[in-house]
């Protein structure tokens, strides 16, 4: 059986990426700032100079590279608010809330007490109106892409819009700010730019949820994320990807980290026929304690592709990477991780593991850990395993009298929640939880 | 009403385990099964708890003149035959809380309502009688336990689960004497008419806290002499070499 995705693959081979009418069409929403427009226009040539990936691009190792384009996409639909009204909310008790269609705003929030504390949350537009030369420093801070470098360009170009969350140093925030991002329209596209700055000695939650307002049309994202956290800062970031399975999905996630300071980061990855997320942390700063951690359920052709590095360039720090994939019917993962230690970063703490859960003997899990070493007194460990799930397990719960299909669901269930309970946020959780339910549930009824 | 072996034989891959063993369980009594090592007492435990690795090759067994031969794990567990592991597996993941509850609701009509505020009372109950910390309830199953706190994490199931006949699989082995006290309470408690326990030991330490009706010694694949408690101290007495003496070269 042919399906409506292999057809489009064939006709995608024959099609352009953006053109230069739509990036300069698209100017018109981006403030009229000269190094902005200068920023822009360089990003835009690169777009134009750099090749996309081919079979032998080290970058796209193990990735269906022609999966790997922007061909047939579009920008600016109008947004329809009322389609998603109904639309229930992922977290209702929230410090300030977003909500993006097609990158335009529909609604803002933040608690007004927290604008009194200089606490800033808002349209990446608005802010860069509002306190241009605050933004811009983040704007101007060099960004690493891990080999996407193509579609980051695109996305720099031809980005106008995002969310800006600025704590000040000492605000301690306990409620989360999310932001949904829907994208709405027949090949639609979106180019969100985040940046969250957690000021010294700060804590704040912030999660961006991604999703289609049609199942049916396809989308492509092309998004990135500087999550900023200075000294002492504790800052807990979550990346919720719950676009529909036809979508391309391209995200270039960078956290810094200053001494002391505790980030945390979870990506939950769902949805997309084609989904690259590139995740780099760098560690500035003495006795930092970073974490990143990595959900995908997987099924029918998806493709998650995932590379991630680990840069500890200050020493006495820790960081942790887990990213846990199950693999239903045929699809496709590629996990390609990098821990780097540079020479001055002694007694460094460094981990990366990738465990695959491969509930189809169609699908296919890649992996590619990496160390590079340069410090002699230094923990670091990577690993990677794939297998099925445990008959020993499944044996011990079916003499319980649990039903065979209801123990494995329990069991892979269970290799969730690993992830699942680090979202120290209860409603969070729990609401993540029953996405993630809900979406295997799906699959597997 | 009892549990009902009858020449049963069972083969790990091309090994016959089992040979011709037979042993009648009547609900209400304790029997213990004593033996060395190697004689087939924990291939019978899994045998008939439906493990698809130990193969049946001939014989009966029926529960309350069922019969669980052919049936599945989860069917044997659900027609009233409770196992407790010597070695219980690590469910990562999945809370003990979860992982009880989905047991009950697995017996349950389709369609009807789980009562979670008294679960959790009886669960609550049962924890301290047992000893457990109500903390455990948020753990995952067996993650992380001492030998002990998984014996105990077994009598737990089974006190929940109210099955009508259980077989317990060495499950003094590894535990100190207070575990082995408050598991033997546990264990005690459940006693009554309408269950029946097989109680597979190694050592005669345990029947001094669970004291058996009838003990049976098994070698090489089969029941091979039954008596009262006495036969416990005797076979502590003189050691297991009397029995493969004794019927090495019967």
């Amino acid at each position: 059986m042919t399906t409506a995705t292999d057809v489009r693959d064939k006709e995608l081979e024959t099609v352009n990426g953006f053109e230069a009418e739509t990036y300069y069409a698209n100017l018109k929403y981006v403030p009229d700032f000269a190094w902005l427009r200068a920023m822009k226009n360089s990003a835009w040539n690169q777009y134009q100079s750099i090749p996309y990936p081919t079979r032998k691009t080290e970058s796209f190792r193990f990735a269906s590279f022609k999966r790997a384009t922007d061909s047939g996409f579009c920008m600016n639909h109008k947004p329809q608010p009322q389609a998603i009204a109904e639309r229930p909310q992922l977290i209702n008790d929230v410090a300030g809330s977003l909500v993006l269609i097609n990158d335009q705003v529909i609604s803002c929030s933040i608690s007004g007490e927290l604008v009194t504390k200089g606490v800033l949350f808002m349209p990446l537009t608005m802010a860069l109106e509002k306190h241009e030369s605050l933004v811009r420093k983040y704007l101007e801070q060099s960004h690493r892409n891990l080999g996407a470098d193509k579609f980051y360009a695109l996305h720099q170009a031809l980005s106008f819009n995002g969310v800006f969350l600025y704590v000040p140093n000492g605000v301690v925030i306990e409620k989360p700010f999310i932001t949904y991002h829907w994208v709405q329209g027949e090949q639609a596209s979106i180019f969100p730019k985040t940046i969250v700055v957690a000021g010294a000695s700060s804590q704040v939650s912030y999660v961006d949820y991604f999703a289609t307002v049609d199942s049916q049309q396809r989308a492509f994202v092309s998004s990135s994320a500087l999550v900023y956290s200075e000294k002492n800062a504790s800052v807990s970031r979550k990346y919720i990807q719950n676009l529909n399975n036809l979508s391309t999905i391209f995200h270039t996630e960078n956290t810094v980290a200053e001494r002391d300071s505790s980030p945390t980061t979870v990506g939950i990855h769902l949805g997309g026929h084609y989904a690259r997320h590139e995740n780099a942390l760098q560690i500035n700063g003495e006795n930092v304690s970073a974490r990143l951690y990595g959900l995908t359920v997987a099924a029918g052709k998806q493709e998650f592709d995932q590379r991630t590095l680990q840069i500890h360039a200050a020493p006495h720090s820790y960081s942790d990477l887990l990213y846990k994939n199950a693999l239903l019917e045929k699809a496709r993962t590629i996990f390609s991780g990098m821990i780097m230690v540079n020479e001055a970063a002694q007694q460094t703490d460094a981990y990366q593991s990738n465990r695959n859960l491969q509930l189809s003997p169609d699908s296919e899990a890649n992996s590619l850990p990496g160390l590079e070493i340069l410090a002699n007194d230094v923990k670091c460990s990577h690993g990677a395993t794939t297998g099925r799930l445990d008959e020993s397990e499944l044996f011990y719960m079916r003499a319980r009298g649990i039903k065979p299909l209801e123990a494995k669901r329990l069991l892979i269930f269970g290799f969730f929640e690993q992830i699942l309970e680090k979202i120290e946020d209860e409603d969070l959780s729990e609401s993540l939880r029953n996405l993630v339910h809900q979406r295997f549930d799906s699959i597997t009824h | 009403m009892s549990l009902e072996i009858k020449d049963l034989n069972v083969r790990i891959g091309e090994n016959p385990i089992l040979k011709n063993f037979s042993l009648t369980l009547p609900k209400g009594e304790v029997h213990a099964i004593m033996g060395p090592n190697g004689t087939g007492k924990s291939t019978l435990a899994k045998a008939l708890a439906g493990h698809e690795d130990y193969k049946i090759t001939s014989g009966e067994a029926t529960l309350d003149g069922e019969t669980i031969i052919g049936k599945e794990p989860d069917e044997i567990s659900r027609a009233g035959l409770f196992l407790a592991f010597q070695y219980p597996s690590e469910i990562p993941g999945v809370t003990i809380a979860n992982f009880i509850r989905a047991a009950l609701q697995a017996r349950m009509e389709k369609g009807s309502d789980f009562n979670a505020p008294a679960y959790y009372k009886e669960l609550y109950s049962a924890m301290d009688k047992l000893g457990i910390d109500r903390k455990f309830t948020a753990r995952s199953v067996n993650e992380g336990f001492s030998g002990g706190e998984k014996k105990r994490c077994e009598i737990l199931q089974m006190m929940m689960l109210k099955p009508q006949y259980c077989i317990l699989d060495e499950t003094d082995s590894g535990l100190d004497i207070d575990a082995l006290r408050i598991v033997s309470e546990g264990v005690n408690s459940m006693r009554g008419p309408d269950v029946g326990f097989l109680v597979i030991t190694h050592y005669q330490r345990l029947l001094n806290y669970i004291q058996p009706d009838v003990v049976h010694v098994m070698w090489d694949g089969r029941i091979v002499r039954s008596g009262g408690k006495e036969l416990a101290l005797e076979l502590e007495e003189k050691g297991y070499e009397w029995v493969k003496e004794a019927y090495a070269n019967a």
